[in-house]
């Protein structure tokens, strides 16, 4: 176990520090001090992909935060069926994530003749470029993350609602309190803090994309969705450059802790106040 | 928990209210006709290019068999785009995935909550800590660990090692298994040692057999994510004979008949999709429990 | 407590071991003498049985030749996205075959083995057509790998669109305009789009490298020092492209288009017409099943003060960890699978008459490797054989040396094109892209990368 961790786990985390400040093909490393940083803050595509990334991030937020919510909550009200209803939201997170995303690839095929074209088509809309078109390519390929993941958040929704304390909903019927209101009083502060954890766990995730953009598009068109991830494994797998990529990994990573401290820290004092 | 004792958002004398019955009739309907679009659809729409000839679904994505069910691509796909053997990799990937992951997590989690060394504590804190950093950190450094680990000075680059290894270090896991195996009430480990029992003997013939809960949980865990598991093997397995399904897919999208390239997801998909069907309250628990413990 | 716990870790221990162990005896064993083996990239996948069948019909041969060489098949190919991790990987097989863009960078990052001592005095390689040899030496004319295969880029045509349209298959389009007004036609009368681009993986930017020669410039200067991307051939280009887009509608609706995705699509009859190495006729019909008659290939369309067309190919690289055995092994492997057959009419025929049993294409167009007498001699000699309908392709074989041919980009040929696949993204996927604006920063970009090093 020991092993295990020590040489998985631990040492290359470890590892990235020094290989951060080095330059190296394997036969010969030298020491560059910073310079893999500061060539990694002038790359104009570090903007686009974080740009890009971010974009994905709130995109996936807007989308993918409350939809699982709302199934969650209308799938326990749903009492015998919830079972039934269960497996069906679930399912597509069975699909292996490579085969959902060549799914959807097919799905956003652009000629009229494409599959979500033909449905558009039906409401007499489209077709739509999808995939090839700049402002809409990174909206559908947060559709597609969309429906692979909001499976599993909604059953863990879904478990947490079944751990509610129901005496609150009867007082709060007692009350006069309509089935909105109950929700809004009782259900959701109750659920307050799996969300918040939920919540930090897919923006850590969306911060991380790769293989969705990677299948689809390959960061096109015209870069409009190139990752930070997707810019880490450019430069170390395709450019043969490993320190300037393992120093964008950590100033990733260095945002990520950031943003979770600051996320942590600030709800820690709305939930005790 | 029984529907009768249980409540929800709406109680029992709001069952019975006329207007809410229907209401929440339209509102089944209508989630059940969204899923079954949303989350059936999808497969059924695979299942149906899989089976019909390529210009067929490029030219009329939704007319059903127009020319009859081609079973053939199935077979074509097995053999001639030599898929059996992308799938044979996959097994052998999985099972050792599964071996390693739980050779890790059952001793690791072992020696944190039974055995308790001086230092478990410092560790138990070292692999929460890789819990909440995040993982792309290391991918490039684990890479060049791969290529040469620490000690042994051996490449694992092309073989499956490369895999089964960095996968097997998983701390959710690990902590799922302590936390369960500190549970263990500690008169049950009194007992076995006032027998004579060794550390050892007490893993394998105590905890073991007291554990199949959740080692079935962090085995699904373990197989779900070996299975789906992309960008590594990607990098680990550059040889197209070794790779597994998920990346030899991407490459088949390329180069073969767009049919068989359905069918080939067709089956990818598939395989999981029956376990699930048959395991599925083991699936939905283990979706729960992950989400207990990032709660 | 602090042995049971040694106890405990033992199984974890013995696994790791046994990993070691098992690891370590996969390794090549590299310093052994007397019998070697060695692995060569290439075999085709089982998609493909027959070439499977002749490649391993070959290395039979050839350990009936030579008997202490063990070949080992492997089915690496070269892919810009994973090509850097397998070579640091160490996990190459000793033969491998990349594009000539990557040959100046290998062996200015030392990552590949200098052959010049290992290559024989008689060896085939010294015959190579000199030009195309230089790719692959230093400065100090260091030989660091075989070229197998060349190819000049030119503009793929689907014969049977053509006839359908009204075309005269025999006279494909010789200027710019006149693809222009074939796509058209052939849209019209076919529906099927009438031309097409590869724009991903940086293929879109090899291509656009080629039609900016084909207009007049080259994208940058022969010293590899200075990006000269912004200019009016490369303008011209993609003007070209803006028109058969948004203004004859004449450009198909997917512009996230790989190598593979362009071949299939044009294999499969789903386009009229598309710039392309001259050298697709095998993977486009015998691979990909496009009819032989249906293929056309003419030479690449040249403005008034067109440069020629641009000219690449593969060469074979030999593992770096590679033993010297290992590598002698190698060569003798490279000879004989790619040049025998130049050197004697037994061998060019045998080679043939098995290629043409196994319905493989003789006489395929391709840039030759040799001198024009040499080719020559050789097509002589199989002319019985040849099952591939070279008079369709009579214009090309015309033009082949007149045109002239313009190597790829000096310096990063590949992160070059990488920069301009998003310039041509750009001009198909927006209708209000400014071609100024895109190639103003294109140069930018493109000399940051040539000053990076």
């Amino acid at each position: 176990m020991l092993m295990a961790f020590g040489l998985f786990s631990w040492w290359p985390i470890l590892r990235s520090l020094p290989l951060s400040v080095q330059r190296t093909n394997f036969l010969t490393t030298e020491w560059v001090g910073l310079d893999n940083f500061s060539r990694v803050l002038q790359d104009p595509l570090l903007i686009t992909a974080s740009l890009n990334t971010l974009w994905f991030a709130v995109l996936a937020l807007v989308i993918g935060f409350p939809v699982p919510i709302l199934f969650a909550v209308v799938i326990a009200e749903l009492r015998r069926t919830r079972g039934l209803a269960s497996v069906l939201v679930y399912l597509p997170v069975i699909f292996p994530p490579v085969v959902a995303v060549l799914l959807w690839k097919a799905f956003f095929d652009p000629s009229p003749t494409g599959v979500l074209n033909t449905a558009l088509g039906w409401f007499g809309l489209g077709p739509l470029a999808w995939l090839n078109d700049g402002d809409l390519a990174m909206p559908s390929i947060v559709l597609q993350a969309t429906w692979a993941s909001f499976g599993t958040a909604t059953i863990i929704y879904l478990a947490t609602l079944m751990g509610v304390q129901t005496e609150l909903y009867d007082a709060a019927e007692t009350d006069g309190a309509g089935a909105f209101r109950r929700f809004w009083h009782v259900t959701l502060p109750q659920m307050r803090g799996v969300l918040l954890v939920m919540l930090l766990l897919q923006l850590i995730g969306t911060f991380q994309v790769f293989t969705e953009p990677y299948i689809m598009t390959n960061g096109g068109p015209e870069n409009h969705t190139v990752t930070i991830l997707m810019l880490i494994y450019r430069y170390a797998f395709v450019s043969g450059d490993y320190g300037r990529a393992t120093a964008l990994s950590l100033l990733l990573a260095a945002a990520l802790s950031a943003l979770s401290w600051i996320y942590l820290r600030a709800t820690k004092r709305w939930s005790t106040s | 928990m029984s529907a009768e004792t249980e409540r929800s958002i709406l109680s029992r004398l709001d069952r019975r209210r006329p207007g809410v019955r229907v209401a929440l009739g339209v509102v089944r309907v209508l989630v059940f006709t969204v899923l079954v679009v949303l989350c059936v659809g999808p497969l059924f729409w695979l299942f149906k290019a899989a089976t019909s000839t390529s210009t067929e679904t490029l030219s009329a994505p939704f007319s059903l068999w127009p020319s009859g069910v081609h079973w053939g691509t199935f077979a074509e796909v097995w053999t001639k785009v030599d898929f059996a053997r992308y799938f044979v990799n996959t097994l052998w990937l999985m099972a050792g995935s599964l071996f390693f992951g739980l050779l890790v997590a059952t001793t690791g989690g072992y020696g944190l909550a039974v055995l308790k060394p001086r230092y478990a504590k410092a560790v138990y804190a070292a692999i929460l800590a890789t819990l909440f950093i995040p993982g792309v950190i290391s991918l490039v450094s684990l890479y060049l660990t791969v290529m040469d680990v620490p000690f042994l000075h051996t490449n694992l680059i092309g073989t499956l090692w490369a895999v089964w290894l960095p996968a097997s270090a998983n701390a959710v896991n690990v902590l799922l298994m302590q936390r369960f195996f500190a549970a263990i009430p500690g008169d049950l480990f009194e007992a076995a040692r006032i027998d004579g029992a060794g550390p050892f003997r007490i893993f394998v013939s105590l905890v073991l057999p007291m554990s199949r809960p959740i080692l079935g949980v962090v085995s699904l865990l373990t197989l779900v994510g070996a299975y789906k598991e992309f960008l590594w093997p990607l990098l680990v397995l550059p040889n197209p004979e070794d790779q597994p399904i998920s990346v030899a897919l991407p490459r088949l999208e390329t180069s073969g008949d767009f049919a068989q390239f359905m069918a080939a997801l067709f089956i990818s998909v598939i395989i999981p999709v029956a376990l699930f069907l048959v395991f599925q309250r083991q699936f939905l628990r283990a979706a729960g429990n992950s989400g207990a413990l990032k709660g | 407590m602090r042995s049971t716990r040694r106890r405990i870790l033992a199984p974890a221990v013995l696994a790791v071991a046994a990993l070691a162990l098992a690891a370590g005896c996969s390794g090549s064993d590299n310093e052994k003498s007397g019998p070697v083996s060695i692995t060569v990239a290439g075999m085709p996948t089982a998609q493909q049985p027959k070439q499977l069948d002749a490649f391993k019909r070959k290395i039979t041969d050839f350990t009936a030749a030579n008997p202490d060489i063990k070949v080992v098949g492997d089915e690496a190919v070269f892919d810009i996205r994973t090509f850097q991790a397998q070579l640091a990987g160490g996990k190459l097989p000793t033969v491998f075959y990349v594009p000539f863009t990557e040959m100046q960078g290998l062996i200015a990052r030392k990552q590949i083995a200098d052959i010049t001592s290992a290559l024989p005095a008689d060896s085939a390689v010294s015959r190579i057509n000199p030009a195309i040899l230089k790719v692959t030496k230093d400065s100090s004319d260091h030989i660091y790998g075989v070229p197998i295969q060349a190819y000049s880029m030119g503009l793929l045509y689907n014969r049977d669109l053509f006839k359908k349209a009204g075309l005269d298959p025999d006279k494909p389009p010789t200027t710019w305009d006149e693809v222009r007004s074939a796509a058209k036609a052939i849209q019209t009368a076919t529906g099927v789009q009438g031309f097409a681009s590869m724009t991903k993986d940086n293929t879109g930017g090899w291509v656009l490298t080629t039609m900016s020669y084909a207009n007049g410039s080259t994208i940058q200067t022969v010293d590899g020092k200075k990006a000269t991307v912004d200019n009016d051939a490369t303008r011209s280009a993609l003007q070209f492209y803006r028109s058969l887009r948004w203004d004859d509608n004449t450009f198909g609706s997917n512009f996230l288009l790989g190598y593979n995705d362009a071949m299939k699509a044009f294999a499969g009859g789903k386009v009229g017409m598309f710039v392309q190495g001259a050298d697709a006729y095998s993977m486009v019909v015998s691979n990909m099943g496009m009819k032989p008659d249906d293929f056309g290939l003419a030479p690449l369309p040249q403005a008034t003060n067109g440069l020629g067309t641009l000219g690449g190919g593969t060469v074979a690289i030999i593992n770096p960890r590679a033993s010297a055995n290992e590598v002698k092994a190698a060569i003798k492997w490279l000879e004989f699978d790619n040049f025998r057959k130049y050197s004697s009419e037994q061998e060019a025929v045998a080679d043939a008459k098995a290629k043409a049993a196994d319905k493989q294409p003789v006489g395929a167009p391709a840039l030759p490797l040799f001198d024009q007498a040499t080719t020559d001699k050789y097509l002589a000699w199989v002319k019985d054989y040849v099952n591939v309908p070279r008079q369709n392709y009579a214009s090309f074989f015309a033009t082949a040396q007149s045109v002239a041919l313009v190597p790829e980009p000096p310096v990063k040929a590949q992160e070059t094109y990488g920069t301009l696949d998003t310039v041509i993204q750009a001009v198909l996927t927006r209708k209000d892209a400014d071609i100024n604006a895109l190639l103003a920063d294109a140069q930018r970009k493109v000399q940051a990368i040539i000053d990076a090093g």
